[in-house]
């Protein structure tokens, strides 16, 4: 008699509470709003790309060394290192992890030269929660900055982690690794220099002892059409009228609203400022993420594009364009696309209308680059001082070519950093 | 007992808009995941009644390379026997001396014996029959390059058949002198290029796709060069016609490749086949 007479409260209750736990999941899930255009937008956008976070976010040099105790730096020929290396890395947990030596530049120098190992570099430093979704890997060590990767080929259970600021190593013990693999990766069909690790002014640098021939490339120019972006990015808010300015040399874009938008046409170059994008850059994972997101909402292609540097300081983000497992420099002054937070919930980002997606031949295959030795004698006796060095690196020398139109030719060359600013060593001993 | 009756009805109200509630939870995650918007174009293809196999959805892998028909022909050409050799530009035309009989049932395993043996075909080892782009007048061979067939007349071997069914001769050319341009790179799947070649209204309502490759196909002439790219081919068949029109997908971007004037209604895309 007392439960038939409670059945009917008691399903009551039930009911309600299932519709206000559905209604509760509704309204705290953006992704399923229909209100919420910001999804809807990145969505799209997706279709059109090819290109994924784990793609743009590869190390951008790889270092290997030999038993001997010979290293040498791996570049694309006919397979890209850097995905095929992605790719082969075995899957891995990782828990325990070790400090193992802070701040002994000596120690930290043997460390990069420990033989049998590869190297994955950045050239900034990232966090564990940032590798673990750039590798699909679960490194479960406590969140902290590393620039490079060491892995063992001869000893599966362990890697090191390294950061050139502070010297720091860092063993992490791993379970369910197989290093079979990657020893194929190396032993595959790529290109290969010899170099060294050295000390400049307290910086490592890769140091290659001999003068060495490196590919050229040549690539049709992509360009993007600025009415591409204004649709695409300044026209998503229906209710405004996009407020369009031309100067003698740029167009500006305003949405009276959030977003400005200013293409210069000298340069092609393109600044585009948001300033009601929600930023939650607590961690260097959630900002290269948003960052990521940022580039698919506005729709630059990304092909051949990868993740260069970021500077905390200044909260910048650098992508260049690579080819052959090499950075492309002078495309214009800041890369291909550099990514500043502003604050909170704005951001400017300056990217090129420039892209180069087709490959055609070369004039000449390869081209001659001076060894390390060498381009810091040319430095010396034009009078470069070498304590001002702060980075040298090799790259591509974007141009246009002379005769084709719309053609852009790669070749190698050193850039030298300075005063915070990639030069190239031509220009610094004044031969252009 | 009028409490009972609001309690009643109470309840009703609520499982309905439980289920309500329910249905648009559902429907939002779906519309959500990408992998069922493809579905989603597929099954409106279904509705547009355009016939097609189940594409995969695997990825596959292929390079930008560069080639030319240089003189390899020119040089091998003395070495052929039983023929009557001239040059067409830089094409090889033959003409054998006594036409080759073909069977009905065996005419790929003739051939396939012809076409290796280097007194009779030049360089023959790179190429392999196919049966698609062939038709009762012409076998055609298409070069390999990278272990994927190169669909371009820049790398085919086409027999001319009489009607008698005989080989009367063949026309080559030979993609020389092969540079990879770029690393390795992963292409779309096929399901993506058949949505965006769709989407793209390359398919008219009613057509039927009777076959699709992958295959290189020529992009554009550089410094003298050919440039090859991986591609999608589809073959596609109007609704109320026999003939059947090639279309190329760019297989890293999915733009669908145009080649010259586009000619609905004939058998073209003059980057694979040679028109006469």
């Amino acid at each position: 008699m007392k439960l038939r007479n409670l059945w009917l409260p008691t399903s009551l209750v039930i009911a309600i509470l299932i519709s206000l736990g559905l209604s509760g999941l509704m309204w705290t899930n953006p992704a399923h709003s229909n209100l919420s255009s910001r999804t809807k937008v990145t969505k799209n956008a997706d279709n059109s790309n090819n290109t994924t976070f784990q793609d743009i976010y590869l190390p951008s040099q790889f270092i290997s060394t030999s038993k001997s105790g010979k290293q040498e730096q791996l570049t694309d020929n006919r397979v890209n290192v850097a995905t095929d290396l992605r790719d082969r890395m075995s899957h891995f947990t990782a828990q325990d992890a070790k400090n193992i030596s802070h701040g002994n530049a000596k120690k930290y120098l043997n460390q990069l030269k420990r033989h049998d190992t590869v190297l994955l570099n950045y050239n900034s430093a990232i966090s564990v929660n940032f590798f673990r979704k750039a590798f699909k890997n679960q490194l479960k060590s406590p969140n902290q900055k590393f620039n490079r990767m060491q892995l063992l080929l001869n000893d599966p259970n362990h890697l090191y982690l390294l950061n050139d600021q502070g010297y720091r190593i860092v063993r992490v013990t791993l379970k369910n690794n197989r290093a079979g693999k990657l020893r194929h990766v190396i032993a595959d069909r790529m290109v290969k220099h010899p170099v060294s690790f050295r000390l400049l002014n307290n910086k490592v640098i890769l140091n290659y002892p001999n003068s060495f021939k490196v590919r050229t490339y040549s690539y049709q120019l992509t360009q993007q059409t600025q009415d591409y972006y204004a649709n695409r990015i300044m026209t998503t808010n229906a209710n405004s009228n996009v407020q369009v300015k031309r100067h003698k040399n740029s167009t500006d874009y305003d949405d009276h609203g959030f977003r400005h938008m200013n293409i210069d046409n000298a340069t092609d170059t393109v600044t585009f400022t948001d300033y009601n994008s929600q930023v939650k850059s607590s961690s260097f994972l959630q900002t290269m993420n948003h960052v990521y997101e940022q580039f698919i909402m506005v729709g630059m292609p990304l092909d051949n594009i990868r993740f260069y540097s970021y500077d905390p300081s200044t909260d910048t983000a650098v992508f260049r364009t690579y080819a052959g497992g090499l950075p492309v420099f002078d495309q214009s002054n800041f890369g291909a696309i550099q990514m500043r937070v502003l604050d909170q919930s704005s951001y400017r980002m300056r990217f090129s209308l420039d892209s180069l997606q087709v490959p055609i031949p070369p004039v000449q295959s390869s081209a001659t680059v001076m060894s390390t030795k060498d381009l810091l004698q040319h430095l010396k006796s034009a009078g470069v001082r070498q304590n001002k060095i702060q980075d040298i690196e090799l790259g591509y020398e974007w141009s246009r070519d002379k005769t084709l139109s719309k053609v852009v030719n790669l070749s190698p060359t050193w850039y030298v950093k300075i005063g915070n600013q990639w030069e190239n060593y031509r220009k610094l001993i004044g031969q252009e | 007992m009028n409490f009972k009756r609001i309690q009643l009805i109470f309840l009703v109200i609520f499982i309905a808009m439980d289920v309500l509630l329910f249905m648009m939870f559902n429907h939002s995650n779906v519309g959500d995941s990408t992998a069922s918007g493809n579905n989603n174009i597929l099954e409106e293809m279904h509705k547009d009644q355009i016939t097609f196999s189940t594409p995969t959805t695997q990825k596959h892998e292929g390079y930008y390379f560069s080639g030319n028909n240089g003189d390899t022909l020119r040089q091998d050409a003395p070495k052929l026997q039983e023929q009557n050799i001239r040059f067409n530009g830089d094409e090889l035309v033959s003409e054998f001396k006594t036409p080759i009989k073909l069977t009905n049932d065996s005419a790929k395993q003739t051939l396939d014996k012809i076409i290796t043996n280097s007194g009779l075909i030049a360089e023959g080892k790179q190429y392999s029959y196919s049966k698609q782009l062939s038709s009762n007048s012409e076998v055609i061979y298409v070069q390999h390059v990278a272990q994927m067939p190169v669909y371009s007349h820049f790398g085919q071997i086409r027999f001319d058949l009489n009607s008698q069914h005989r080989v009367v001769g063949y026309s080559q050319n030979y993609l020389s002198d092969v540079k990879i341009l770029k690393e390795e790179a992963k292409t779309i799947s096929e399901e993506r290029a058949l949505t965006w070649l769709y989407q793209y209204n390359e398919i008219p309502n009613g057509a039927k796709v009777s076959w699709v490759h992958l295959a290189y196909t020529r992009l554009l002439t550089a410094r003298g060069q050919y440039v090859f790219l991986p591609t999608w081919v589809f073959a596609v068949k109007l609704n109320n016609s026999s003939s059947m029109i090639l279309k190329r997908v760019n297989a890293y971007t999915g733009e669908v490749i145009k080649t010259g004037d586009n000619n609905q209604t004939s058998n073209a895309n003059s980057e694979i086949f040679t028109l006469t």
